[in-house]
């Protein structure tokens, strides 16, 4: 991985006219950086937009941190730059996953800040295993939500905050393979336009929060965890529970238990480094459903779809970790072939 | 190998587990890591009981025969279409090869 610099000050011995000219604009233009500690992740802003940077603060001023931390670490660089032609703004991005990215709206760069943090993550970050999940806590439960864009995660997320449960993470499921305790990644919750009116019909107060656009969700609102509980951010998670949700937004919420082997497939087929850990990825993550309660859950009432789980995490709090419910198998049947299920990896 | 391409099997064919795949037993079955697909599969407790007496040395008619002893209530002929249903859908994803491959 390579780490970026960029001149904070003007040097101007030894340097080509263009580049101390450079220097100069990037000197008069104060350039401000802003840090924050995402669990196992240091992150680093650094911008001459003082707009982009209160984008930024405002929904990560819970992680912020004063700037020194060990450990993985990403930056991402946002210029903004006037054209001297035409005098339209543009914001040029640039990390260490991608060279230079650029966009015109203001309300497109965060969204891509946090994209480059993500990507660059799911590439770089060494030590865990990494599922795309969310992953919650309530009293000694950890659960975890695995599931892709347009399952619910993000919204049942909101609302189980509010519930009381307290939040790792929206995105990743950060496994340390040597203990089989979750990191968490408390990253704001970007939330859809078509999830506004449920969560606020929970309670969650989204008016005030600044709006984004994402190309692919449209206008959203990014809501940091503590926007919805001043308390609700958790530290390292122990998983006792794993949900895989289901949207279906007219249906009657229903949660039934899965074997731990048919969990764990579908667990691995959510994994964003399966190529780089191989055999211990499949090692870890049997573990990870092992000490499990797995669950298929069909998300319909936000509310009823809630209760389902905290009636459930009630269940597993109940059982000793280590030692979750067996799952009883049904009268044997040869339906093998029906149930060798694959999944391939991309290299 | 799609199955198109498979090769047909029948009641007398022996069919062997590969050797250089990891197990990983789980509570209903088992994962499988094949190393050189980079790949993992999933088998219920049955599909699991099926692989691994291909050992070279069982035909599909007697695995077929040592479940229909074990479970009650099954047709012979049911569990002879089902195990080479499985055998076949092993064979086409790699995890299981011919005993002359072997």
């Amino acid at each position: 991985m390579t780490s970026l610099s960029l001149p904070i000050t003007a040097d101007t011995t030894g340097r080509a006219p263009n580049e101390q000219a450079k220097a100069r604009r990037e000197a008069d233009s104060g350039w401000l950086q802003f840090d924050a500690q995402l669990g196992p992740v240091a992150v680093r802003l650094m911008t001459n937009c003082t707009r982009v940077y209160a984008d930024y603060a405002t929904v990560n001023h819970d992680v912020q941190t004063t700037g020194e931390s060990a450990g993985f670490r990403t930056t991402v660089v946002v210029e903004k730059r006037r054209s001297w032609r035409s005098g339209i703004v543009h914001y040029h991005i640039k990390s260490e996953v991608e060279e230079r990215f650029t966009v015109r709206k203001r309300a497109r760069v965060v969204p891509h800040i946090d994209g480059m943090i993500n990507l660059s993550v799911a590439r770089h970050l060494p030590d865990f295993v990494q599922l795309h999940a969310a992953v919650l806590q309530r009293s000694d439960v950890g659960l975890v939500i695995p599931g892709g864009p347009g399952f619910g995660k993000t919204t049942l997320t909101a609302a189980l905050i509010k519930r009381g449960w307290n939040y790792a993470s929206d995105e990743f499921a950060l496994i340390d393979p040597r203990t089989v305790e979750l990191a968490p990644f408390p990253k704001s919750l970007s939330i859809k336009p078509g999830s506004v009116e449920l969560l606020e019909r929970e309670g969650i107060e989204l008016t005030t929060l600044p709006r984004f656009h994402r190309v692919d969700k449209g206008a959203i609102r990014c809501l940091p965890a503590t926007h919805i509980r001043r308390d609700a951010l958790a530290d390292r998670v122990t998983p006792r529970m794993i949900v895989f949700p289901n949207l279906e937004s007219t249906a009657e919420p229903t949660i039934r238990e899965i074997p731990r082997g048919l969990a764990a497939m579908h667990c691995l087929r959510r994994c964003f480094n399966f190529a780089r850990w191989g055999p211990a990825a499949m090692e870890t993550v049997a573990q990870l459903c092992e000490q499990c309660s797995c669950y298929e859950l069909t998300t319909g009432n936000l509310a009823k779809t809630c209760e389902l789980i905290d009636t459930s995490a009630d269940e597993a709090a109940r059982e000793p970790i280590g030692n979750a419910k067996q799952t009883t198998l049904a009268t044997p049947q040869i339906d093998a072939a029906r149930n060798s299920t694959e999944i391939v990896t991309a290299h | 190998m799609s199955a198109l391409t498979a090769p047909t099997i029948h009641v007398d064919t022996r069919l062997c587990c590969r050797q250089d795949l990891r197990l990983r037993p789980i509570d209903d079955g088992a994962l499988l890591y094949d190393p050189v697909r980079d790949s993992v599969h999933y088998l219920n407790a049955t599909a699991l009981c099926v692989w691994q007496q291909c050992n070279g040395a069982h035909s599909i008619a007697m695995i077929s025969q040592k479940l229909h002893d074990e479970f009650d209530g099954i047709e012979l002929d049911t569990i002879e279409a089902d195990v080479t249903a499985t055998c076949t859908q092993l064979l086409n994803d790699a995890l299981l090869i011919h005993e002359a491959a072997a």
